[in-house]
This record gives structure tokens, C-alpha cells and sequence, in this order.
């Protein structure tokens, strides 16, 4: 990888007022995608994994607030205007979504869903984009495609339908694809088949992935980088390897203890980490974990703490991290 | 599904028999009948009394429904005592006015309304949704019987844009006919504009926070295109339940604006014999308007299917 990250995210915050006050769903965020690059984000539900997502897109609430830098290529997508944003969105960047049974419309034939954007961004004409569509179709493994384009979503199966997002996704050859838990409404058979599937049209096209889960699991094998959020902000980031070989951070670490085996029916949801996720309104002062933190020392509510450089490809914010003793010597990993 | 079509017209059917009872039983509560209207006042009782025979107007209530209702079930309504016309023949002669005007006023509810929803949903909260609700309540608060004459007021005498009163046919030329059909329609209209815009615009707003709205958005389309394509048909089921409901109010409604803006339609039919206690003539516009109004309930059902594939599907099942 050469030059610029694709993706840079600089001091992302978002914030979305509420009848309960404001919602600090994103409090300083930075994040680098390469070209053809995987970058994994993690956390519980609630940490601010959509909302970051949807703010790097522009795809929130037009009463929602987001500040900062979301250079793409250079550009900084927030000061985008609309239309200069459509001709980002599904051309140059890509979205699937978290729950394929419903980010589909279900009045209107997959055909149609499928091809609408190629017939607007790449200007192709009704049989060409068909035949564009089958081929895609094709790709992602989804048998009898010249049937599925006349379906409507309800007749097709959950893993299907994903498909049908993950076909909808490439078809204007985006650089950057961003996958929201796409596995997450999906049966377990079906899950992995979906995740390897992303991955494998994303490494033979190409295209930069951002791969948002709440389980460590999904990430592992199939990002080069991970970036682990809690309550907005940033906890650790780095390697995939290096963060699972050698986890900081004590919230990677309890997200690791976390992390069902094999044995486990991995969407029975898991919350072994004690207490619960540090409210968005009016959050923890100092380190937004340590009110769960069993490892906390004196300075972890005085505000902070930022990221510090671990590792070659590694950075955690976190006072009193794994493989620090507490006197606060490192200790050989 | 032939059971549930069967118990459906079995349905309808009780509905049009209680509707025409109904009709009937006000009618007969009023006092004097068509005898008097047709020998005038000064006729003696005798002479009603004979007329009232001779129409058999002097059997029994329950009889005279029952004699009506068995030549009615085999298509005959009668014949008015009061003009000798065949019931039949004056409804169908009477029929296009009205139906041109309640259709008329249908089509201008249906997208006036689905453009002030379109607008006030696309940002919901500013100032255009605000005005285009403070508007949409005034016209919730205005009966035909109101609009009617302030239309007049405005645009026919004021600003003569349009005829004060009666009809012109097709033949006479479709401008000069939509020019006399405008303001009635918009009278009986403005009510349903309101309600179907109340209705769709929430409906709006709850289908644009769907996802697949943020799909399509993140797919580039423009949003005008994702408001006409994506989010209005999944969100316009209840405006069709509501639309085939007010069609029969809205011909009610033309009963009004028409006696208002002298159009000869059948709510001037059916007010001039209930003035000549016509009851032959009432009931039959009374049964055919409910017949209209039970078929045209079967329809917007039926039409679900076309707007909603997944009750396409259930109903082929
Ligand atoms: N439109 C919104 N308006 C107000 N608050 C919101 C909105 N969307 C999200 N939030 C809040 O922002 C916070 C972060 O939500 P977000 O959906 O980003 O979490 P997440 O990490 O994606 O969780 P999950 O794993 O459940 O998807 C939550 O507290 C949520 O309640
Ligand atoms: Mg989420």
C-alpha cells in the first residue's frame, strides 16, 4: 500500500439531540482505511459503530451534528453537498446493511433495485444493466439469477437476500464498501458462507472494506486492521493479528473472554462483561470503561486517555493496559 | 378463498338491504306522500285516498319494501309515480354528473394530497411542513356547505375564472366542462385532501427512517426519485383504504355542491323526491348508491395486491 489511506477519519464526533438530551453516539473517532485495505470495528451494541458508519456516509438524521474529518481520497465528505454526495454514494462507496430482510424495499423487484444505480451512475442502458445484474448475481452464488431479478425480497431467503446487498453493493465497482454487522439477522450455516463471500469479492476486486460487528470472531480471519470502540470513542487499534495475539486494552480483553467458541450458538447474545454500556448523554468522565473496569488505577476518570503507540501496528488507550504490571512497568509479551 | 368471496357478498348484500330499509323507514316517519305532491294541495282526501290505492300506497310498509324489493333483486327499481320515468333510466341520466364529479374530486384529493405529503414528509418539522399542516387543518374544519359558496364567491364571481353555476356537458366541449366541474369537486375535496394528507405524511415519515430508504439513498439516487420509487407506494396501503372509504362520502358530498351549484346529478335527483316523497325514486338512488359504494370497498381490496406483492403472494395461496 502506497500514498494516502482511501479513508481517513480525522476527530469524528457526532452528536444527535434527543428528548433526553444529546446523544454523544461518536466523541472523537480517527480511522484509516488503505486502498483494497479490511479494517474491522468492534464493540458492544451501543459503542456507536452504526452512527459512525452512517456520519462517514452522510446518512444520518438531518438533525444529527457530526464534526471533524471524513477525508475520502482527499476530499472531506462532510462539507460535501447533497449531490456531490450522490455522486459518492453507491459509485465510489458502498453500504450494505445490517438486517438484508429490511434494506430491501419490499414493493419493488430485486431487478430493478439491483440495476437502478448502474442505469444512474454508469449510464447503461436497461439490457446491459441486466446483463450486468445476472453476472453480479452470478458471483455472489445466488443460483437462478434471471429468476431472482423478478422476485420481490420476500421471496427470497435471509442468506439470499444478503447476497442479492452484497451483488447491489459492487455493482458500480465502489473503492470503499461498508458493511454494517452484515451477518447479524442471519442463521449461523449461513453467516460465515456471507462473511467469507465478502471477503472474497473484496480481496478479487479490489475494493477497501470496513467490516463493523459486534463479534470479535467475525472480524478476525478477515480484516488486516481492527479499531475497537467503546461508548464512541476509540479503545484500541491496530494489527488484527496484534490485537488478538496480544490484546491492551481491558474492554479488547473482556470482548475476548467474551467471544464464544465454537460450541457456543453465537447469536445468543453474549454479555459477559459486567455492568452496562456508559450512557451516551452523559458519560463517565476520564476513560468511558471504568465504571466496568476491574483494573482501574487512580488517573482512569481524569479526562482522556488518548491512544498510545504499543507496537509497530498498535495503539491503545488505556492506563493500565494487559501487559503492563501495575507497577507500571511493561512486561515481556 | 370462494367461501371468503361468498360471505363478502353475502355481506354486502345484508348492508344495501339495511341501507334501503333505512331509507325507507325516515321517509315514511315524514308526514304526506307523493298523492298530495302530485294533485296539489287543495285536493280532497277522497281523491288522495284513490291515488294512494292506485299507487299502493296504502298496504302495508313491510309489503310495499317487500313487493319493491323483489322486482328490484331482479334489476327493476320501478317507475316514478311522480314523473312516470323508469328509475333506471333516470339514475343512468343522471349518473355521469355525478360521477364525473365525485371522481373528479377523488383524483384532485388523491394528488393534492400526495404532494403536500411528499412535501411536508421530505423535511418534517420546518417551516413549509408547518404551514402545509396549518393549512391542511383549516381545510379539515371546512364542509362543503362552506367551501362551496366561498369558491363561488372567490373564483366565479370575484375573479371569473369560473361559472357561478351549472353544468356543461362533454359534448359542449371538455374545458368548458372541467371549468364547470372544478369548483364543486374542490369543494367536496377539501376535507379528504386534509385527512389523506394527515394520513400519508405520517405514513411518509415512518417509511423514509426505514433502511431500505438509506439503502437506496446510499446507492446514489437522487431523492425525489427515492421518495416516488421506494417510499411511496410501501406507505400509500392505508391512503388507498381511506381514498376507497371517502368515495363514498365524497358522493355523498356531491349530493351538496350539487343542489349548491345547480348541476343536475343524482343528489338533485334524489333531494327533488324526497321534497315529492318519491319513495320509488329514493330508494332506487339510495341502493344504487350503495351497491356503488359495496363494490367499489371490493375493489380497493382487491387492489392491495397490485400495491403490496406480499399480499399478492398470500391471496394466490
Ligand atoms: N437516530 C438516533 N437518534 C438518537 N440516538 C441515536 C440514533 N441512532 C443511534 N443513537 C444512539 O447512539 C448510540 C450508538 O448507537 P449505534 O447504533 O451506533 O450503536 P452500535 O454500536 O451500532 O450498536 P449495535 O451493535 O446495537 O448496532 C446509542 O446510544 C443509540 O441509542
Ligand atoms: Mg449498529
Amino acid at each position: 500500500m502506497t500514498g494516502e489511506p482511501l479513508l481517513q477519519v480525522r476527530g469524528l464526533h457526532t452528536y444527535i439531540p434527543t428528548s433526553r438530551g444529546v446523544v454523544r453516539a461518536v466523541d472523537g473517532v480517527d480511522l484509516d482505511i488503505g486502498r483494497g485495505q479490511a479494517l474491522g470495528v468492534v464493540g458492544e451494541s451501543g459503542s456507536g459503530k452504526s452512527v459512525m458508519a452512517r456520519a462517514v456516509m452522510g446518512l444520518l438524521p438531518a438533525h444529527a451534528r457530526s464534526t471533524g474529518q471524513v477525508l475520502f481520497d482527499g476530499v472531506d465528505l462532510l462539507t460535501l453537498g447533497r449531490r456531490q454526495r450522490e455522486q459518492v454514494w453507491g459509485r465510489r462507496i458502498a453500504m450494505i446493511f445490517q438486517d438484508p430482510g429490511r434494506s430491501l424495499n419490499p414493493v419493488v423487484r430485486i431487478e430493478r433495485q439491483l440495476t437502478e444505480g448502474m442505469r444512474r451512475h454508469l449510464g447503461l442502458s436497461r439490457t446491459s444493466a441486466h446483463e450486468s445484474a445476472l453476472r453480479l448475481l452470478t458471483e455472489v452464488g445466488v443460483p437462478d439469477p434471471e429468476r431472482r431479478l423478478r422476485n420481490y425480497p420476500h421471496e427470497l431467503s435471509g442468506g439470499m437476500r444478503q447476497r442479492v446487498m452484497i451483488a447491489m453493493a459492487l455493482t458500480c465497482g465502489p473503492e470503499l464498501l461498508i458493511a454494517d454487522e452484515p451477518t447479524t439477522a442471519l442463521d449461523v450455516t449461513i453467516q460465515r458462507q456471507v462473511l467469507d463471500l465478502l471477503r472474497r469479492v473484496q480481496t478479487s476486486h479490489g475494493t477497501a472494506l470496513m467490516l463493523i460487528s459486534h463479534d470479535l470472531a467475525v472480524v478476525a480471519g478477515r480484516t488486516d486492521r481492527v479499531s475497537v470502540m467503546y461508548a464512541g470513542r476509540l479503545a484500541e487499534v491496530g494489527a488484527t493479528r496484534e490485537v488478538f495475539r496480544a490484546p491492551q486494552h481491558r474492554y479488547t480483553q473482556a470482548l475476548l473472554g467474551a467471544t464464544p467458541t465454537v460450541d457456543h450458538r453465537r447469536h445468543t447474545p453474549l454479555n459477559l462483561i459486567p455492568g452496562a454500556m456508559a450512557s451516551p448523554v452523559d458519560p463517565p468522565p476520564g476513560c468511558r470503561f471504568s465504571p466496568r473496569c476491574e483494573f482501574t488505577v487512580p488517573g482512569c476518570t481524569r479526562p482522556g486517555p488518548d491512544l498510545v503507540r504499543v507496537g509497530d501496528d498498535h495503539e491503545v488507550a488505556c492506563l493500565n493496559p494487559v501487559s503492563v504490571a501495575p507497577g507500571g512497568e511493561l512486561v515481556g509479551r | 378463498m370462494t367461501v371468503s368471496i361468498l360471505r363478502r357478498a353475502g355481506h354486502s348484500l345484508l348492508v344495501v338491504i339495511l341501507v334501503s330499509v333505512t331509507a325507507v323507514g325516515l321517509l315514511s316517519l315524514a308526514p304526506g306522500s307523493v298523492a298530495t305532491v302530485i294533485l296539489g294541495e287543495n285536493a280532497t282526501p277522497a281523491a288522495v285516498a284513490a291515488m294512494n290505492t292506485e299507487l299502493g300506497l296504502d298496504q302495508p310498509l313491510w309489503r310495499q319494501y317487500g313487493n319493491w324489493l323483489g322486482r328490484a333483486l331482479g334489476g327493476d327499481l320501478g317507475t316514478s309515480p311522480l314523473t312516470g320515468q323508469d328509475v333506471t333510466q333516470a339514475i343512468l341520466d343522471r349518473l355521469p354528473v355525478t360521477l364525473e364529479l365525485s371522481l373528479l374530486a377523488l383524483t384532485l384529493s388523491v394528488s393534492l394530497a400526495v404532494l403536500l405529503a411528499v412535501l411536508s414528509a421530505a423535511a418534517p418539522g420546518i417551516w413549509l411542513d408547518r404551514v402545509i399542516n396549518a393549512v391542511s387543518s383549516a381545510f379539515l374544519a371546512v364542509p362543503a356547505f362552506i367551501a362551496g359558496p366561498v369558491l363561488i364567491y372567490l373564483f366565479a364571481l370575484k375573479a371569473g375564472w369560473f361559472p357561478v353555476s351549472g353544468w356543461a356537458h362533454i359534448e359542449d366541449g371538455l374545458g368548458a366542462n372541467l371549468r364547470s366541474a372544478l369548483l364543486p369537486a374542490l369543494a367536496v375535496s377539501l376535507t379528504e385532501i386534509a385527512s389523506f394528507h394527515r394520513l400519508l405524511r405520517t405514513d411518509l415519515i415512518g417509511t423514509l427512517r426505514e433502511d431500505y430508504v438509506a439503502a437506496a439513498r446510499a446507492k446514489g439516487m437522487p431523492r425525489g426519485y427515492v421518495m416516488f420509487r421506494h417510499a411511496l407506494r410501501p406507505s400509500s396501503f392505508s391512503l388507498v383504504t381511506l381514498a376507497g372509504i371517502s368515495l363514498g362520502r365524497l358522493i355523498g358530498g356531491t349530493v351538496v355542491v350539487e343542489i349548491l351549484f345547480g348541476l343536475p346529478g343524482l343528489g338533485q335527483l334524489v333531494s327533488a323526491s324526497i321534497t315529492a316523497r318519491d319513495v320509488i325514486t329514493v330508494q332506487g338512488v339510495v341502493v344504487f348508491v350503495a351497491v356503488t359504494y359495496v363494490v367499489v370497498n371490493m375493489l380497493v381490496d382487491i387492489s392491495y395486491g397490485f400495491l403490496d406483492p406480499r399480499v399478492r403472494k398470500a391471496a394466490r395461496a
